[in-house]
């Protein structure tokens, strides 16, 4: 009995280290195929190969599907069906791969899906904020040309769009928009009128044309209202118009972090907008935050394109019939900047090039295309060609919770006025948040001074980045 | 003379069948847990950002700890081992600032519900009340902390001492450095005290009445009860809640992670696994300082859980074991020279 029980001990233990060692050699195997680049690139090169032999013979590569990944289907649902509506195609031959999560948490989950060679994959929706992770990486993105979309043919397209589907490395154009998500700032007419005198949005133009006279209409509009005169409901927003246009890159052409007087000014600024209250202490995106557009507490949002819905502001107003729905006006504002969108690249992998070639142009330069898209969801499309027309034939009336006034018309300035080139890196969603963190703790009061402030943004960088940037 | 058939008969045994209803635990466990722990070693010795698969030897925990680095730069190398040093003190902050309160908290209730002298009416209903907060998801209680303890005008919990008791500025509850840290400690020890209670009350009852009806034949009065016969049969008890609560309080994640505001974290909340997370998800991974700081976290865990174990020892115990072990020896030794040289 006691041998037994010796011997069943001792197997238990054998069992347990080969299990533990099974799964060690396993996954080992696997991981190399994750990493290592030369395997997967070995396989990409096979399907490359198997692709275009395919294409000389029939075009798509039979019984394969268009394979679209995206984290939610708010987008790419409607887009499929009108895609399939107007071009003939069968909803069959698209396969939506939803990965159903936050667009923050996409990336990692399509890096898991793609490092398995076997997983399909032929367009990727890809958030601006982490675009370029893929867009830089020739073994999961391929240029535009490769499918035949031609630059020469994206006249029409918002330059800026262009500018943030180029990758750094070499300039390549690999991704491309539907969207261009630019954005103004919205303010209540009623309040304007009240206390600053302004009768159209012209004149509201004018007092908020650049940073100097924002802060001018702060002082001025506070003065007349007294208490709870917040120019713009947070400094989240505030920050999404300067951040969106600095004039140069975050990194300096040998990779270390520019701190410059750009970053000085706006702790100042914000400092003063803070602590003057000219911004309210809520938190963006909060409840409280939706709820200020129906106080009189608050002036004005920064709004994008994708906002003048129940994402910001027709929920901020309460809804349709809501305390302020209906009162609100946009005008340029201090600075034309972007804010979101979502970008389409073809995946190396792409096995349905000219299904994937028609998609993408469909929603872009296929001027047919886009508008029905445009009319169908109100969406901004990155065709100005396209949306010069639609303004140019007054049908659209523009947002209900605008009142009366077409906010394409204005949105369209912002587009064209917006200028990235040369301004993207790799890490600036990563950067601009160690720099609004640090910004926020001078607010707060928790750092003494603006130098120290950029103390803390560098170090704040660093440590997020502690191998990517030179710290020499 | 027994036949063969029933040799064979006498010879089935059932064991192997428990080994089979065990065999899914097993499974998942090496799949999940050990392998897991292995691999997290073996990161550990790798690198990070862009480049994960070079072998660094034991580059990251130099980074980490010393703030000196063979491959990165030295300022970078610095800031790495600063933020784990604050992550760590902030894990020793908040655990401290949540057991001390906690485990008073607990005993307190659970000397109050065992004393049977006292009478206490209700005493179930408050023991479910008191328990309840455990049964609620983090998330949810972070949800709600950070609706009630809204840092703008609009909080609740601002706007009411903003209107009675004519504050004048919100008070920052989710930035401020001690503010934030007490209101984490408060959700800490409002979370578990209820579970620490219910444990220590298991442990009380375990002790014998007649212990306690003897001291109060011999004229105990409830404080003497209390520091002479409850607390030292109360030892192992305490012990093990001690033990859980810093294993528990080492790896402190998610109300530290989740009371934030938007993607700003507040520094002084930061704890180690938060620490660990950062590193290992987001934008730019650093897979090999996140395992690095993991397994430093594990070593320390098990050394201070140890160092708790041997200090609370019970002494006594340990003096009888070594008695007996001298007896024997002694024992021995007589035999020997009894029996010597056979």
């Amino acid at each position: 009995m006691k041998n037994l029980k010796k011997t069943l001990a001792l197997l238990a233990a054998l069992a347990m280290s080969a299990t533990a060692l099974y799964g060690c050699g396993d996954e080992k195997e696997s991981s190399t195929a994750n990493n290592s680049s030369s395997k997967v690139e070995e396989s990409k090169d096979d399907s490359k190969a198997d692709d275009s032999s395919k294409e000389d013979n029939d075009g798509d590569a039979e019984g394969d599907q268009l394979t679209i990944l995206c984290w939610n289907a708010n987008d790419s649902k409607p887009m499929v069906d009108l895609f399939c509506e107007k071009t003939g195609h069968d909803p069959s031959e698209i396969n939506i791969k939803n990965f159903d999560c936050q667009g923050g948490e996409a990336a990692e989950l399509y890096e898991q899906y793609l490092s398995e060679a076997a997983n399909d994959a032929d367009i990727m929706f890809l958030e601006a904020d982490w675009a370029l992770k893929f867009i830089n990486d020739d073994s999961q993105t391929m240029a535009l040309s490769e499918i035949g979309i031609d630059e020469s043919s994206l006249g029409d397209i918002y330059d800026y769009v262009l500018e943030i589907g180029k990758s750094t490395v070499d300039g390549t154009l690999k991704g491309i928009s539907w969207q261009a998500a630019a954005g103004g700032y919205c303010y209540r007419e009623d309040l304007a009128k009240e206390y600053l005198g302004v009768e159209t949005p012209e004149q509201m133009q004018e007092k908020v044309k650049d940073w100097d006279t924002f802060l001018e209409t702060a002082k001025e509009y506070k003065a007349a209202k007294g208490d709870k005169a917040a120019m713009a409901a947070t400094l989240g927003g505030v920050w999404q118009v300067y951040g969106g246009s600095r004039g140069s890159a975050w990194l300096t052409s040998d990779n270390k972090l520019a701190v410059d007087d750009y970053c000085k000014n706006y702790a100042e600024f914000a400092k003063t907008l803070w602590s003057e209250g000219y911004v309210t202490n809520v938190n963006q995106w909060g409840d409280e935050w939706y709820a200020l557009g129906a106080t009189d507490d608050v002036l004005g949002y920064f709004v994008s394109t994708w906002g003048f819905g129940d994402t910001i502001l027709a929920k901020a107003a309460g809804g349709e019939g809501g305390a302020t729905f209906g009162k609100w006006k946009c005008v340029v504002g201090p600075a034309e900047f972007y804010w979101g969108g979502t970008w389409l690249a073809p995946a190396t992998r792409c096995n349905s090039k000219d299904l994937a070639k028609e998609f993408i142009e469909f929603f872009t330069t296929n001027k047919d295309g886009a508008e029905a898209y445009a009319l169908k969801q109100g969406e901004y499309m990155s065709n100005s060609a396209v949306m010069e027309k639609i303004i140019a034939d007054g049908e659209y009336k523009g947002a209900p919770v605008l009142g009366d006034q077409n906010h394409f018309e204005v949105l369209n300035e912002v587009a064209k006025g917006i200028d990235m080139a040369g301004k993207i890196t790799p890490y600036d969603s990563t950067i601009k948040t160690a720099f609004n963190d640090a910004v926020n703790a001078y607010c707060e009061g928790t750092l003494g001074s603006v130098e120290e402030t950029m103390g803390d943004f560098e170090t704040r960088v660093m440590e997020a980045l502690p191998t990517q940037l030179n710290w020499e | 003379m027994k036949s063969s058939a029933q040799n064979r008969i006498r010879s089935i045994s059932y064991a192997k069948y428990g080994y089979f209803f065990i065999l899914p635990f097993f499974i998942v466990y090496f799949i999940f847990q050990l392998y897991p722990l292995f691999n997290t070693f073996k990161l550990s010795l790798y690198g990070n950002a862009t480049n994960p698969e070079a072998f660094v030897k034991l580059d990251n925990f130099k980074t980490l700890i010393f703030g000196e680095s063979d491959i990165i730069a030295s300022k970078a190398a610095a800031t790495q081992s600063k933020a784990l040093f604050r992550a760590f003190g902030n894990t020793l902050i908040l655990w401290f600032g949540n057991f001390i309160p906690q485990i008073c908290l607990s005993l307190l209730l659970a000397v109050w519900f065992t004393d049977l002298n006292l009478k206490i009416k209700g005493k179930t209903f408050f023991k479910v009340v008191m328990y309840m907060p455990n049964i609620v998801t983090a998330a949810s209680v972070a949800a709600l902390f950070l609706m009630l303890f809204s840092r703008s005008d609009y909080g609740p919990i601002n706007s009411f001492l903003m209107e009675n008791f004519g504050l004048e500025k919100p008070i920052d509850f989710i930035r401020d450095k001690w503010i934030s840290r007490g209101v984490v400690m408060f959700i800490q020890t409002w979370m578990w005290f209820g579970n620490t209670m219910i444990m220590l009350m298991a442990a009380i009852m375990g002790i014998s009445p007649s212990l306690f009806e003897a001291a109060d034949i011999d004229g105990a009065n409830s404080r003497q009860v209390f520091t002479k016969v409850t607390l030292p049969l109360l030892r192992p008890m305490v012990v093990y809640t001690m033990i859980t609560s810093m294993i528990g309080g080492l790896q402190m994640w998610d109300i530290p992670y989740l009371y934030k505001i938007g993607t700003s974290f507040n520094d002084n909340i930061k704890t180690i696994a938060v620490f660990i997370y950062n590193n290992f998800h987001g934008m730019n991974p650093n897979y090999g300082y996140s395992a690095a700081a993991s397994v430093a976290l594990f070593i320390l865990t098990s050394i201070l859980g140890s160092f708790c174990f041997a200090m609370n020892r019970d002494k006594d115990a340990a003096k009888r074991k070594k008695q007996i072990k001298e007896a024997k020896k002694k024992m021995k030794e007589q035999n020997k020279a009894t029996f010597g040289g056979f």
